[in-house]
């Protein structure tokens, strides 16, 4: 079963991609940005949001989860700077790993948990 | 008459003139006519008396020879005159005769011939005895020592003289000198002159009587030597008293002269040294009167001599002194032998202390006939003597308190002085050592290596030195000694000062010491604890010990041995074979097992073959154990925090070694170190195992504790954010009562999220003193501008200042930019403006930003109730807080883990305040930060 929710109501170039197996977390922020008018997708895990990216046009940004089953945060991204097609996608990384974990990836911006949204807002205005 | 007479008649036909013949027959001479053939004729009274009367002369004479003779000469015509011959008497007795006879110058023959026999038997008798005499009183006079003669008086020629005239004058004597040839004899009087030849004593003698008696005159002898005789002379009369000659007796004085002269110069120099001499010198007699006394003596008493000479000290001095001195006199007296006092007595009002030396004097008979003293002052003497004994005492006292051994030695190599402390070392008394070489007291091992060193010190130089020294009690020790020249008036070495200190224990404690210091190097060289208890092994031989060994204890309880060590491998194989084939049982009641099980310490100092044969487990065991010759063990446990981890075994062997209290102790020591290097190697694993899980642990409590506090904070932003664009967008279809109960639900929602923020902000700080502590805050540089980040920092402040009534101003200038963590640069900055925001007591609330040579400053400053400098000293410190700060939340960490950053960064956290007027907070960072980490 497909965890990944699709909406297209302004197209993918400005769609935000958000990768969190936390349910909760995942759900808050994906209605929080589509409040702010952003078109976003979900995925649980790295795997799932490795498959989406594959089979879709490229989001203008990464919301990245680092700690996730199946496979992390930090796979996923070394993944994306493999791939050409994706390696040029600005990525966030949010986590509650401590940041001394988020700087191992070259990520554009690291943002603990627990989120402040205005932070979130923040780095959704500036890349998409 | 008569009968002879007629006899003769009847005989002779010779003619009788009556005179004649009477005067013939009275004649006292012996005559008698004799016929040819011998007989008597006629012969007168005498000639009968001789018993010539008819009897023929071969009768008469004693030798018939005689008158054959005497006969034929007569026949012959010959005339005898004073022929000696022997009478044979009637009454048997000789007599001795002179013979004259005469024959007849007749026709008719020379018959009868006259004789006439003269007796001289009385005459000869006297004339022999005479001869006698002379010849004794010649012996006597040649035996005679001293001179004699006799002279004619007046002429002075010599009658009788014996040898001693020419041996004592040295010169040919002539009798026939008369008294002008004395003259040849060269003698003068005591006053120079010459002596005349009538005054010579024998000449006066015989010139006017005079009897000279001891006349010395002094001569130059005949072979020219000098000589002194002494002379005697007196006259000889006869019996009407008319001098006929004179004596003369001398004697060679020459030798009694010197010897006298001799005498008298002795005595002088005698009489010069009592007089001259410092010492008070007497001589009584037996009653106690002084015979003699030096200057000496009247100094000293105050009387002139001839107030002393004659009298007893008590009639000189006081009684009590008196009777003192004659005590001692009476005891010299009686004993016959000397004796020596010391006394003290006032003199012009001092004390002075005399030494006396009193002494018998004795005759030729051996008789004691005085006592002589002599008293010497010897009160500077004694006074020089006491302070030399004190100094000595002194110095004695001194050294004697002193640990170090003290000794004075000469130049000759003999002591002269020890202190306590080197007779106790060597067990000698002072008298077994004072006057000793250095090699009777040492030894001659030690003393041939002291032997340099005691040449350069006799040669000026002070020296220091250590050395081993192997004494003649046996004793091997390590000495430190100084040896220091002591220099005599004229600046020659005359001695050495030594100082000795035994510092045996001193370098064997500084072996141990530095053992040990190795052996803490080696076992904190490693947590690889098997490796380093190897390496310790091999220290341990042969410094310690021939062998060490060392057993650990298994998690399971089961002991191994991890190393063994020998100087030879061979020796090494050897020891691990012989574990193998001989393990020891776990409960031996002795041994390795033992000291694992109790925990108790062994030593076997000597051991004894029987000790060996008891370990043993059969013949051959017992053969190996011998080969390896075993001679002192040490089993020692180690332990940790009351377990036995293992035990180090030393053993003895080849080396001879004996293991005493003081190895046991390094051993023990040793142990100790070796059980807390195993004891911290397993903690050191077990810690890294906790900060491993607690790592874990952290890491999945942040991420669980952070998670649902996002979807909180997200939630509570979301409702805001919506609500506020209600708000905008403005609902004119919504009441003011209902708007009025939305913005009490939105002030519900705000404070939702500030205590969101604040659970958020608690978890943070927790996790950052987590990783403080256990040094994993790592910072991430990156090009940072404060001019820029703080107003950014600052800003977000604009609610809560708001809120708290506070006003917020930055102050920057130009841009200050410097290599920084910024996440952590701003976690500080924020931790500040949110304390001065809190305390700043609603006043305004100043931020700058400033560079200065090469370092950035930011301050913030507010005018709250300020810090009390006791406060400000412990501010920074974990879980402080101010007094003010207990009106407010807070774990007590936010400038704990600001100055934390600050520190990482090279920087500095400040504080200066002053109460009631505010507080200003600073941290200056290096503008390029050293990449580091907080340890």
């Amino acid at each position: 079963v497909t965890e990944i929710e699709t909406e297209t109501e302004t197209g993918t170039d400005h769609m935000v991609l958000v990768v969190d197996d936390d349910d909760d977390i995942r759900e808050t922020l994906c209605e929080l940005l589509r409040d702010e008018g952003h078109t976003v997708v979900g995925s649980e895990d790295g795997a799932r949001a490795l498959e989406y990216l594959r089979g879709h046009p490229p989001p203008c940004l990464i919301i990245l989860d680092l700690m996730m089953p199946v496979m992390d945060g930090w796979e996923l991204f070394r993944r994306l700077q493999e791939d050409p097609k994706l390696s040029a996608v600005p990525v966030v990384v949010v986590t509650a790993a401590g940041e001394q974990r988020a700087r191992s990836i070259p990520a554009r911006q690291v943002i603990p948990k627990p989120l402040h949204l205005d932070r979130v807002l923040e780095a959704v205005e500036q890349n998409c | 008459m008569n009968e002879w007479a007629s006899a003769a008649a009847d005989g002779a036909p010779i003619e009788r003139p009556g005179v004649i013949d009477e005067l013939l027959e009275e004649a006292p001479v012996a005559a008698q006519a004799i016929a040819e053939d011998g007989t008597t004729l006629w012969a007168n009274r005498a000639a009968r008396e001789l018993g010539a009367s008819g009897a023929s002369l071969a009768e008469l004479f004693d030798d018939p020879g005689e008158a054959a003779e005497l006969l034929g000469r007569l026949r012959r015509g010959e005339a005898v005159r004073d022929l000696p011959a022997r009478l044979c008497g009637a009454d048997g007795a000789v007599r001795r005769v002179r013979i004259s006879a005469r024959a007849q110058r007749r026709e008719s023959g020379p018959f009868p011939a006259l004789v006439y026999l003269l007796d001289v038997t009385e005459r000869e008798r006297l004339a022999d005895e005479l001869a006698r005499q002379r010849r004794r009183l010649d012996a006597v006079l040649r035996a005679m020592p001293s001179a004699v003669a006799i002279v004619e008086a007046p002429s002075g020629r010599t009658l009788l003289a014996n040898e001693q005239n020419q041996r004592i004058l040295r010169m040919e004597l002539s009798p026939r000198w008369g008294v002008s040839d004395y003259g040849r004899l060269t003698g003068f009087h005591a006053d120079g002159r010459r002596v005349a030849p009538e005054e010579w004593p024998v000449a006066r003698s015989i010139a006017t009587g005079e009897v000279v008696r001891g006349e010395v005159v002094r001569m130059l002898r005949g072979d020219g030597s000098e000589g002194f005789i002494c002379i005697n002379s007196a006259p000889v009369r006869d019996e009407r008293g008319r001098i006929v000659a004179g004596v003369v007796t001398f004697d060679d004085v020459s030798e009694q002269r010197r010897a006298q002269e001799n005498l008298e110069e002795s005595e002088k120099r005698l009489q010069a040294i009592l007089e001259s001499s410092s010492s008070v010198i007497y001589l009584k007699d037996l009653e106690g009167r002084h015979l003699l006394v030096n200057r000496q003596y009247e100094t000293v008493s105050g009387l002139p001599r001839a107030r002393i000479v004659g009298k007893t000290d008590a009639e000189i001095g006081s009684e009590e002194v008196a009777s003192a001195f004659r005590s001692t006199d009476l005891r010299v007296i009686e004993s016959g032998a000397p004796i020596q006092i010391e006394h003290v007595f006032l003199q012009q009002g001092a004390a002075r202390t005399f030494l006396t030396v009193k002494f018998p004097l004795r005759d030729g008979a051996g008789r004691v006939y005085a006592v002589g003293g002599m008293s010497t002052d010897i009160t500077d003497r004694k006074r020089a003597e006491d302070a030399a004994r004190d100094g000595e005492r002194q110095l004695r006292l001194i050294t004697d308190a002193l640990p170090v051994l003290v000794g004075l030695v000469g130049a000759d190599g003999r002591y002269r002085f020890v202190n306590r402390a080197y007779q106790d070392w060597f067990g000698r008394t002072r008298d077994d050592i004072i006057g000793k070489t250095l090699a009777d007291v040492l030894g001659d091992e030690a003393a041939r290596v002291v032997e340099p060193h005691v040449a350069a010190v006799l040669a000026g130089r002070e020296v220091t030195f250590e050395a081993d020294m192997h004494y003649g009690n046996g004793a091997r020790r390590t000495v430190s000694a100084t040896y220091v020249p002591q220099r005599d008036a004229s600046g020659a070495v005359g001695a050495f000062v030594a100082l000795v200190s035994d510092v045996t224990e001193q370098r064997r404690a500084e072996d141990r010491a530095r053992f040990l210091a190795e052996a803490s190097t080696i076992l904190s060289s490693s947590l690889e604890h098997e490796t380093t208890l190897k390496t310790l092994a091999a220290l341990a031989v042969p410094r310690l010990a021939d062998w060490c060994g060392v057993e650990i204890v298994r998690p399971d309880g089961s002991s191994e041995q991890l190393a063994v060590a020998h100087v030879d491998p061979a020796k090494v194989e050897l020891a691990i074979e012989l574990r193998r084939r001989y393990p020891q049982p776990a409960h031996a009641p002795a041994g390795l097992p033992s000291v694992l099980r109790t925990g108790r310490s062994e030593i076997y100092s000597d051991v004894s073959d029987e000790l060996v044969a008891q370990g043993a487990r059969d013949p051959e065991h017992l053969g190996i154990l011998r080969d390896i010759g075993i001679r002192s063990v040490i089993i020692v446990p180690m332990r940790a925090r009351g377990h036995v981890v293992g035990a180090i075994t030393l053993v003895s062997a080849e080396s001879g070694r004996r293991f005493g209290a003081a190895d046991l102790a390094l051993a023990e020591e040793l142990a100790a170190r070796a059980a807390l290097a195993i004891d911290n190697a397993a903690l050191y694993r077990e810690a890294q195992e906790a900060i491993s899980k607690r790592d874990d642990f952290l890491s999945v409590a942040s991420h669980e504790l952070r998670t649902p506090l996002t979807t909180l904070r997200l939630q509570v932003d979301g409702v805001l954010r919506a609500a506020a664009r209600k708000r905008l967008d403005g609902d004119p279809a919504a009441g003011a009562a209902i708007e009025a109960k939305v913005e009490a639900h939105l002030a519900r929602i705000g404070k939702l999220g500030a205590q969101v923020n604040r659970m958020g902000a608690l978890v943070d700080q927790l996790l950052d003193v987590s990783r403080i502590s256990a040094g994993r805050l790592a910072l991430d540089p990156s090009d940072v501008d404060l001019a820029e980040l703080v107003p950014e920092i600052v800003g977000r402040f604009g609610d809560e200042a708001e809120q708290a009534g506070a006003s917020l101003h930055v102050v920057t200038g130009g841009p200050v930019r410097g290599r920084w963590d910024r996440n952590r640069i701003d976690q500080v900055v924020t931790n500040l403006v949110s304390n001065a925001v809190k305390y700043g007591a609603r006043r305004p609330v100043t931020v700058r930003v400033e560079s200065e040579g090469g370092l950035a400053r930011v301050t913030v400053q507010d005018q709250g109730v300020g810090i009390s400098p006791e406060d400000q000293a412990r501010i920074f410190e974990r879980f402080e807080r101010t007094e003010a700060a207990r009106n407010f939340s807070g774990l007590g960490l936010g400038l704990w883990i600001s100055k934390q950053i600050v520190d990482a960064h090279g920087g500095r956290i400040s504080v200066s305040s002053t109460p009631e007027a505010g507080t200003i907070f600073a941290i200056e960072l290096p503008t390029a930060v050293v990449e580091n980490q907080l340890s």
